[in-house]
């Protein structure tokens, strides 16, 4: 048996009175990788917040390697070898690899405030050989010019540089490839052997089968699993203990989809010669008929978002025509996709989704009024469409008056699918229908999208996640370096013939 | 955890509570203030000292009505001040020359709406950074108010012009009070009731976002920027008529006035939030305070203190309001 590193026992933490977290025991090893799941709002941000100094608990208390302590702040805890990496990077943009990684460390400051570039770079240097890394990252380059995956690596090396025993990271493969977070897992193996433990938060259940070795999960900030062995423990259990309910086909039904000609149906949408502002996309066609789902696979980097984007005239093109029942789309101009009732749900909800300060009821109806002829709001029509969207894209909200920033991941999603249902839009573009969204969310959201299909909207899905890919779309891409490399049907799609042509085909 | 509540919508004091806390926070101090001074002094609550308050912030709350919507779109407009006067000297110089009094007036109002499209211009569709816009923009005009000017005051306007700034409605109410209030009236219902309101603060609370919803940014923007410039074109109208001469001097610093009582009133300089109610309770605090700390006797050196703590306070609540929500997350 190992050396624990951190022992938490019956923690517990109140919001403005309300206990998000009550009774909870977790406990990390010397070597391991503990996964705490659950749903969004299930209490794990705040549980390993709150190992980490963010937080402080209310009640309970905790040991780190034996002694029990209880963290004020983050640098608190980084001196006693517990650091976090959260999903909002604490990296400073404008600074090189190596300052970032030692900005607070007094060793690399001479008499206390001019740092020493060149010491820096070279233990930079070092840290990145250790994991293979020193010739994609040079330590003088900026960190905004770094990819997400490999700022994320950069904090992950920030942690090692203080010695830390314990590494949580927080939903760390949200933005990464495919092939980024097998990168990902290689450090986080070889670190396991130097006997750090690591806490993973995520609710990715595959690849924490691929990386963890305990399971912890949570659910309304109640322990529902204490610590079970992956290997031991099944995947609909897991499921069933995340959600409070079986799960049984997350996709739902598609059988009667299979074998569809949909060459048969009307053509809603149809893209032709797409070529981007950069020119990275080559001259990419595909059409959307009346009913179908067409997905877009491929790695992180392909070209899908552009691609979306583009049609949608978020961003520029060079080459290209877009035609909605044939009728020729104006390039780049939103309001003229907008007018023609084509939505776009955008990748980055936080980024460019959501009024983060303004009322769920005011997101909701933003398209719909950005459409419309009339000069004044309609309050009572807002509140009828409002009422509409929420009963039948199952939202969750106390009060729709209040800012949408105090609704969970899920529900903001839905919100802004809502937005665009509102529209009643022939072609619904959704990039990432589901990126940090819980998995009862996730089957709403699927559930959703199919209605709308068979109802007869034409709708196009980016999404890295190739079982989603999978679960809902009727026809497949497969892109990569702004090509497409294969097109597959419902019927003959599967995994591996994805992964084929996102990175050999 | 409050998504795993019944969802729903309050009643509509409920909702007024909610959406207007701020507003309300302040409008109690406002009314605890005005309550205590009536006590302290006899002549506060008078109807002579009212007028007198009115009449020190009249230029301020018209400025302030076009700062605060130029700041809900995240955006702040420095050169109102300077604005109001070079609208004002040129639209007087106009008059003075001509003493054909609706062309004075349409100069004014056409120079200051000039004036606001430009900076519109620059940060709607050029998308540069509003302070540096407005902030050369207030150097410019001031320069050219001197220039054109030429450092001297601009008076012997027709009678008529007097109307605004002296007449009075039943030989009681001073017109100008009545056109503050009117145009309150109406910027409140256009930003609270109306599309291009509600654009105004989609954009101030998320411009990308904004704009993939279908939402024409640069234009809108731009217009909040026209706006703020009417408003100082009819700040400059209402000082002019009321004073009865144009100084080159008009405006000065009135734009930190107009920025003071937006954030007093609730307006977050990160844009998306804040209301004109927010914005007249801001403007009332500022003056009934600086007036009562004249009634007092106060030394007038202290009145900037006593202005500044209120701002600095007012942020300050709001910063704790929001740590609050925040956190029950």
């Amino acid at each position: 048996m190992s050396r624990k590193l951190i022992e938490v026992h019956d923690i517990k933490k109140v919001f403005s009175g309300v206990a998000v977290l009550e009774g909870i025991d977790f406990d990390l090893e010397e070597g391991e990788v503990h996964a705490l799941m659950g749903e969004n709002g299930a209490g794990k941000s705040t549980l390993s917040k709150i190992i980490s100094g963010i937080y402080q608990a209310d009640g309970g208390t905790m040991l780190v390697e034996g002694e029990r302590r209880s963290f004020a702040n983050t640098r608190e805890a980084v001196r006693h070898g517990v650091s976090i990496v959260t999903q909002e990077f604490s990296l400073l943009p404008d600074f090189s690899v190596a300052e970032n990684i030692f900005l607070t460390d007094d060793r690399y400051y001479r008499s206390g405030f001019l740092s020493d570039r060149r010491a820096m770079a070279e233990k930079t240097r070092e840290l990145l050989a250790l994991f293979g890394m020193e010739r994609d990252i040079d330590p003088y380059e900026k960190v905004e010019d770094l990819s997400v995956a490999q700022m994320q690596v950069i904090e992950i090396l920030k942690a090692v540089s203080t010695n830390a025993r314990t590494i949580i990271l927080d939903e760390p493969t949200a933005s990464l490839s495919t092939k980024e977070i097998d990168q990902l897992f290689e450090i986080v193996r070889k670190l396991k052997k130097e006997g750090v433990g690591f806490i993973i938060v995520s609710h990715k259940i595959n690849e924490i089968y691929e990386i963890s070795d305990r399971i912890t999960v949570l659910r309304d900030g109640r322990l529902i699993l204490n610590g079970a062995a992956t290997k031991e423990l099944k995947q609909s259990d897991l499921i069933k203990a995340m959600v409070g309910r079986e799960v049984n086909n997350l996709y739902g039904d598609r059988s009667d989809h299979l074998d569809k000609d949909w060459s048969r149906e009307e053509v809603v949408l149809e893209v032709r010669d797409m070529v981007d502002e950069n020119r990275y996309l080559k001259h990419i066609s595909f059409q959307v008929h009346k009913g179908e789902i067409v997905g877009f696979s491929g790695l992180v980097g392909a070209g899908r978002s552009e691609l979306v984007r583009c049609v949608f005239g978020a961003d520029r093109r060079t080459e290209g025509k877009v035609y909605l029942h044939g009728k020729e789309i104006p390039a780049d101009r939103i309001r003229a996709s907008v007018a023609e009732r084509i939505g776009f749900v955008s990748e980055d909800r936080k980024r460019d989704g959501l009024l983060q300060e303004m009322s769920v009821i005011k997101n909701i109806g933003l398209a719909k009024l950005a459409a419309s002829k009339r000069a004044l709001i309609d309050w009572k029509k807002d509140a009828e469409d409002c009422a509409e969207m929420i009963r039948r894209m199952r939202i969750k909200t106390a009060d729709v008056d209040m800012p949408i920033k105090g609704l969970s991941g899920g529900n903001q999603q839905k919100v802004l699918l809502a937005k665009w249902i509102l529209l009643a839009p022939e072609v619904l573009i959704v990039d990432e229908p589901t990126r940090g969204v819980d998995i009862g969310a996730k089957a709403d959201i699927y559930a959703i999208l199919k209605e709308l299909a068979a109802q007869g909207m034409a709708i196009v899905v980016v999404s890295s996640e190739i079982p989603e890919i999978l679960g809902i779309c009727d026809t497949i891409y497969v892109m990569r370096e702004g090509k497409v490399t294969g097109v597959l049907n419902a019927a003959e799609a599967e995994e591996e013939k994805i992964g084929y042509f996102s990175t050999v085909g | 955890m409050g998504e795993k509540k019944v969802q729903g919508r309050s009643g509509v004091g409920g909702r007024i509570v909610k959406e207007y806390k701020t507003e309300l926070a302040m409008l109690l101090i406002f009314v605890v203030f005005f309550a205590l001074m009536s006590f302290a002094s006899p002549y506060f609550f008078t109807r002579q000292n009212i007028m007198n308050v009115m009449s020190q912030v009249s230029s301020t709350s018209m400025l302030a009505i076009g700062m605060t919507i130029v700041i809900i779109t995240a955006g702040i407009d420095l050169s109102v001040g300077a604005n109001l006067g070079l609208s004002g000297m040129i639209g007087c110089m106009v008059m003075m020359n001509t003493q054909n009094l609706f062309l004075g007036i349409a100069v004014i109002l056409i120079i200051s709406v000039l004036v606001g499209a430009a900076n519109g211009f620059f940060v709607g569709y050029l998308e540069m950074p509003a302070f540096i816009v407005t902030l050369g923009m207030m150097q410019i005009c001031r320069s050219l108010d001197y220039v054109i000017s030429n450092a001297n005051t601009a008076s012997k306007f027709p009678e008529a012009y007097s109307f605004l700034g002296k007449g009075k409605i039943a030989g009681q109410l001073p017109v100008y009070i009545l056109f503050i209030f009117i145009m309150f009236g109406i910027f409140i219902w256009v930003m609270s009731r109306t599309k291009f309101g509600r654009f105004l603060y989609a954009i101030g609370s998320n411009a990308e976002a904004s704009r993939l919803s279908g939402i024409n940014v640069k234009f809108n923007t731009m217009m909040a920027y026209v706006i703020s410039g009417l408003m100082c074109g009819l700040a400059a109208w209402v000082m002019t008529s009321r004073l009865m001469a144009c100084d080159p001097t008009y405006g000065d610093g009135n734009e930190m006035d107009a920025i003071a009582a937006a954030v007093i009133g609730g307006t977050s300089m990160s844009g998306g939030r804040g209301t004109l109610w927010g914005t007249i309770i801001g403007v009332f605090l500022v003056g009934f305070l600086r007036n009562a700390l004249n009634i007092l006797g106060i030394n007038p050196y202290w009145q900037g203190s006593a202005i500044g703590a209120v701002i600095i306070i007012a942020v300050l609540a709001e910063k704790v309001s929001k740590l609050k929500i925040k956190t029950s997350k």
